[in-house]
């Protein structure tokens, strides 16, 4: 730390001072009301940490700077023009922060937003999986109905020949089924896959039942009405149809059993919707057995 | 440090002088009055030379009257400035490093501290 004499302090100024100060030292001034010299002096408030403005003022006064700021009995307004400068000072720095603060401001809504973003795109992701996933169980109904519809349409073949009593051969099975397949179950499908899926469910259930019932009324008929035919070729017609129904009666149960363990615990109407079905269903088979 | 305002120079050294010397510090009174005596002669060695300088180029000046003159006043200005004080015994240099008033003292001498203001502009 080294101390220095500026150019703008003359060498007449320091003389007279130094001047005064052997004259304080030789002789010591003696304060009015015993005031201590010390209460005189206080620390400087103004901490200046920007050179810039006393640069100005320097370069501005020269060397009338040291007189004006400390040979003036006037000195009083020193500090206010300080005060001054502080507050020129401070009102952009004050500005400045704003400006920073607003910047922060908008920093978080923009990663407010970024993080809703986001979760956006994960809640899509999700649902997308979950569309994907009821996509599969649509595949597996449709899947479902088709066998359904195979099994529809083998029930009306059979009910066609049970019609046809001359047909009841074996070998003229296969002819039969190109005309019900072209026609009715094709109608069924414009209609089933737009309706939800329990009620078409519940659709293709009573049609099956209302076949099954359709069937037997048939074959109840054609024993009566086709009593006075040949007794080996009705036996033969009449064991085949036994052993189909009996076939779907298994099958139905089947299925039956397997949409219950899906629907199990899902939906308590839905269950008994179906134990009644099945209640439907035993009913049909004790009237097969009987 | 500084005195409290409304009172002029001469004011302000004898209250600093009296503080000082109701702290017991006339040795470093003593110290300091010597020093400024020696920078004052420094001073005046300057003034003197800058005065020969600048008396020798108005002399020139009539001859080359602009160019020569600049350049020697700004030099007197430098060689003003280029006065350190030189505390000599370092044992003064640290009583007045921690002893507020005796800057104050010097500072109402004249003198600044290097870095107290923007002296790198010189």
């Amino acid at each position: 730390m080294s101390w220095l004499i500026p150019g703008y302090v003359s060498t007449e100024d320091v003389e007279n001072n130094l001047r005064f100060l052997k004259r304080y030292i030789d002789e010591p001034p003696i304060f009015e009301d015993d005031e201590s010299p010390s209460k005189l002096i206080r620390p400087r408030k103004v901490v200046r940490n920007d050179y810039s403005d006393h640069d100005s003022n320097v370069s501005s006064d020269g060397a009338d700077s040291f007189d004006s700021n400390l040979d003036d009995p006037d000195d009083s307004d020193r500090p206010r023009r300080r005060i001054q400068r502080r507050s020129k000072k401070s009102k952009p720095k004050s500005k400045k922060r704003k400006r920073r603060e607003m910047d922060d401001e908008e920093l978080q809504a923009a990663r407010e937003k970024k993080r809703l973003a986001e979760l956006e795109k994960q809640a899509k992701i999700k649902s997308a999986a979950k569309i994907v996933d009821s996509d599969d169980d649509e595949d597996e109904e449709r899947e479902f109905f088709e066998r359904e519809r195979e099994l529809r349409e083998k029930m009306a073949r059979m009910a066609e020949e049970g019609e046809l009593p001359n047909s009841g051969t074996k070998k003229k099975k296969p002819k039969a089924p190109s005309q019900s397949r072209k026609v009715i179950p094709q109608k069924e499908w414009t209609v089933s896959p737009l309706a939800d899926p329990d009620s078409l469910d519940e659709e293709t259930m009573s049609d099956e039942v209302g076949m099954h019932l359709d069937l037997k009324r048939k074959l109840s008929g054609y024993d009566t009405e086709h009593s006075d035919l040949d007794e080996d070729g009705e036996r033969s017609d009449q064991e085949e149809i036994d052993r189909d129904v009996e076939r779907l009666r298994s099958l139905t149960d089947v299925r039956m059993a397997k949409r219950r363990a899906e629907v199990n615990g899902n939906d308590d109407s839905v269950k008994s919707q179906l134990v009644k079905k099945r209640r439907i269903i035993s009913i049909n088979s004790d009237e097969d057995e009987v | 440090m500084e005195v409290k305002p409304g009172r002029s120079i001469e004011e302000q050294i004898s209250i600093v002088v009296a503080a000082l010397l109701d702290n017991q510090k006339s040795e470093a009174l003593d110290s300091l009055k010597t020093i400024i005596q020696s920078t004052i002669t420094e001073l005046k060695t300057w003034d003197q030379e800058a005065e020969a300088r600048r008396l020798a180029a108005e002399e020139q000046g009539k001859e080359f009257e602009k160019p020569m003159r600049q350049p020697v006043c700004t030099s007197a200005h430098f060689a003003l400035l280029s006065i350190v004080l030189l505390f000599g015994k370092d044992g003064f240099r640290m009583t007045l490093f921690k002893d507020g008033k005796l800057q104050l003292l010097l500072r109402l001498m004249g003198a600044e501290r290097l870095g107290d203001r923007g002296n790198s502009k010189y």
